[in-house]
């Protein structure tokens, strides 16, 4: 999976032979794997019984399983988020199709009823209210797609568009109200079940990277997306579909969006469209950024984003339980070293940075 | 640049400027708009338009028309600046703990507190606080176009990098400042000067004749007030007129918005002025930020979220392209009374609210892309029937 296209594609590298230091800096799923080495090292000195697992009843408990339970919203996310930078797009959208996704999912679950205040559902069983959640997600990835690769709109501006109009969209769902879940064993289950003494959640992503890594890596769409990434107009004289191609990625991240967003309400066993998936789209670039997938699109790596995620929930889990000055980490301080991370890391990808970083290197081989 | 200049009213004498010029279509379709949802709101509800109404849509939408100028210096240079929102946010934290007494001062006032229980204010004038309020964003948007500029790194990237990085130091600004039990929620501003500023409203005009429409008898005279924060606004936006059409630097911006590589060849140093448009937006920024701390009297790290998207919509809604190299700054204006006259409808609708209003401004912004775009083709077949 970590397989990156052949460097004669870049034609940064193409004439030049590539130095150890290059190289170094060249593997991407190595840096994100060695810097949740360093953070779990950190937590096995600093957090007494980080590590420790234990078995009660049908699940696991410890540390290490809430990091894997909370980092499956951020993971799931990363997956779709993964295909749409590979485009060289980025989807904004995310965190309010999570919430349009839960909160539709939720209407239809919550049975009907008379009683005033009281928010009234539809009903329906789990399976369909969930298949017309991803449906609608999928339309608004849909729209997106349409924007970008129809209508030529830049997809920063597209999904943001999206993203500010669609918490509205969520509001119009649920009205004044929150709605509770717990009407719903199923939906429950998918933040809090477990399937084979892991979290529920765990068994989701692997059953949505598998199906996204077989159909990008087993086929030709992983290089197609790749393709399109690199040069749109070479993909389309190559005589790739660059419009399905496009479209179909953010279909495909709507569609993740709205089940991370189920797993999202099921944990809080309420659907707010207000709160829901704030933030969620800086996490997603994160994970699949620090994963090593580049961000001016033309390669990706679903393991790294999946690496990515979980570095994200162990940074998470690790700062919430550090205090500073006396002062309790909250969660809203959490962007700040998540974007600056996200900086560093988009200049360690900068060719221009790279370049200034490896000249003292460069010049002392040329004089010896 | 070639198909760009001829369009522009400064650039060279011969110019036709003339209304079927397409540079100037989305301006017309603009006002028609401002016109359109004037007269719509103004037979629908009363006193949607009396003249203090029509002075609030200046005095309620200060900041935004000011941060939304900094926009326009982007988006006309080819960026796009998504972190405007939380650096006003950043901002009022800023002032709020800046002007708020010092530990010092407090205790002098009543010896009896005990420190550990009081905010950590910097005890400074307003004034001066927002002079460092304003160096502080000037830098921080320095500090994103150079990366943007110097690395080649994606302006959306570095500047969603920067949204939630300001954010959430103003968190950690206030929190830190405060004693560690209490909470962030947002600190309120008492100072002489806020009441001061608010109390000097300028009076524009006075309401003469007004009549109770139930008894028929007469009412005294309503003086129509201008905060100087809105007037602040209209004088920035003289400023920005002036740089942008009448300096080297306001051309610059248009021709590496253009194309950047003609630009490069024409002796434009393009680097300087990709860092100069995202300190403009910063500086833009934390001046909103200033306002917005007037207006409210507090410093709120929560407050404004997705005003980076009125900005953008106020700019593109004004006809300048979101892909740089064409547009004004006054359609940005008329950008943001759209704006302000579609959140007049926010009172009196009792379903809509502000998130449900921004599908409102998503779908309209959609429509000035649409309008753009086919403007574009348009002013292409144009000039390709001249020639």
């Amino acid at each position: 999976m970590s397989q990156t296209p052949p460097n004669s594609l870049s034609p940064a590298n193409s004439f030049r032979p590539i130095s150890m230091a290059q190289k170094i800096l060249g593997m991407r799923v190595l840096w994100p794997l060695l810097a949740l080495a360093l953070l779990l090292a950190y937590n096995a000195i600093f957090t007494p019984g980080f590590f420790n697992v234990t078995v009660v009843g049908d699940r696991l408990y410890g540390s290490l399983i809430d990091v894997l339970s909370n980092g499956t919203i951020v993971a799931v996310l990363a997956i779709g988020m993964t295909l749409v930078i590979a485009t060289g797009g980025v989807d904004l959208s995310v965190g309010s199709t999570m919430a349009i996704g839960s909160a539709l999912a939720a209407m239809l679950v919550i049975p009907p009823t008379m009683t005033p205040n009281v928010v009234s559902g539809l009903g329906w069983n789990f399976w369909p209210s969930v298949i017309i959640a991803c449906s609608a997600a999928g339309l608004i990835g849909l729209f997106n797609g349409f924007l970008i690769a129809v209508v030529r709109i830049q997809p920063i501006i597209a999904t943001l568009i999206v993203m500010v109009a669609g918490r509205g969209v969520a509001q119009m769902i649920t009205g004044p109200f929150k709605p509770d879940v717990k009407a719903s064993a199923l939906y429950m289950a998918m933040g809090n079940g477990y399937f084979l003494l892991l979290p529920l959640g765990v068994a989701i992503v692997v059953v949505v990277f598998g199906l996204c890594a077989a159909s990008t890596r087993l086929t030709g769409l992983g290089l197609a997306l790749e393709t399109v990434g690199d040069s749109p107009s070479a993909a389309r004289y190559a005589g790739l579909r660059v419009k399905l191609i496009t479209v179909s990625a953010y279909v495909f991240s709507a569609i993740c969006a709205a089940i991370a967003g189920l797993i999202d309400a099921s944990k809080t066993s309420a659907a707010d469209p207000i709160n829901s998936g704030i933030g969620m789209e800086l996490y997603a670039i994160f994970a699949v950024v620090v994963g090593g997938t580049a961000l001016t699109g033309g390669r990706f790596t679903l393991v790294g984003s999946i690496i990515g995620a979980l570095l994200y929930q162990a940074l998470n889990t690790t700062l919430l339980s550090t205090k500073i000055a006396g002062h309790d980490i909250k969660p809203a301080y959490l962007p700040l070293p998540i974007a600056i991370v996200i900086i560093m890391v988009s200049l360690l990808q900068s060719v221009k940075f790279r370049e200034a970083l490896l000249k003292p290197f460069a010049s002392k081989r040329r004089a010896g | 640049m070639t198909d760009v200049a001829p369009m522009l009213p400064h650039a060279g004498g011969k110019a036709r400027v003339s209304w079927l010029n397409p540079a100037y279509l989305p301006l017309v379709a603009t006002f028609f708009v401002v016109i359109a949802l004037a007269t719509f709101g103004g037979m629908r509800y009363d006193g949607y338009l009396n003249p203090q109404a029509v002075a609030n849509l200046f005095n309620n939408n200060a900041y935004l028309g000011i941060v939304a100028i900094g926009m326009t210096f982007v988006i006309l240079s080819g960026g796009i600046d998504l972190s405007v929102g939380s650096a006003i946010a950043f901002a009022t934290v800023l002032m709020a703990i800046l002007v708020h007494p010092s530990i010092a001062q407090q205790i002098a006032k009543n010896p009896s507190l005990d420190p550990a229980t009081l905010i950590h204010g910097g005890g400074l004038h307003p004034i001066s606080a927002a002079i460092i309020t304003l160096i502080v964003g000037t830098l921080f948007g320095l500090a994103m176009g150079f990366l943007i500029s110097t690395y080649e790194l994606p302006a959306f990237m570095i500047t969603l990098a920067g949204m939630f990085l300001a954010r959430a130091m103003a968190f950690v600004v206030l929190d830190f400042c405060s004693p560690a039990s209490s909470g962030s929620a947002s600190l309120p501003v008492s100072h002489p000067f806020y009441e001061w500023v608010r109390d000097h409203a300028v009076q524009v005009w006075t309401q003469t004749g007004r009549v109770n429409p139930r008894s028929n008898r007469a009412l005294p005279d309503l003086p129509i007030r201008l905060y100087l924060t809105a007037l602040l606004m209209v004088t920035s936006y003289g400023v920005a007129v002036v740089v942008l059409h009448f300096t080297a630097f306001g051309r610059s911006i248009y021709a590496v918005g253009g194309d950047e590589n003609s630009a490069k060849l024409l002796g434009v140093r393009v680097p300087r002025v990709k860092i100069a448009v995202y300190a403009v937006s910063g500086f833009m920024a934390a001046l909103a930020g200033v306002v917005a701390s007037f207006d409210s009297n507090a410093g709120n790290p929560a407050d404004k979220v997705g005003t980076e998207l009125d900005a953008i919509a106020a700019v593109v809604i004004g006809g300048t392209l979101l892909t740089g190299g064409r547009g004004f700054v006054i359609g940005t204006l008329l950008g943001v009374l759209v704006l302000a006259l579609i959140q007049g409808f926010i009172p009196v609708e009792k379903r809509l609210n502000a998130e449900t209003t921004r599908i409102f401004i998503g779908c309209l912004m959609l429509v000035f892309i649409l309008l753009q775009t086919s403007f574009n083709a348009l002013g292409k077949w144009l000039s390709a029937s001249r020639a």
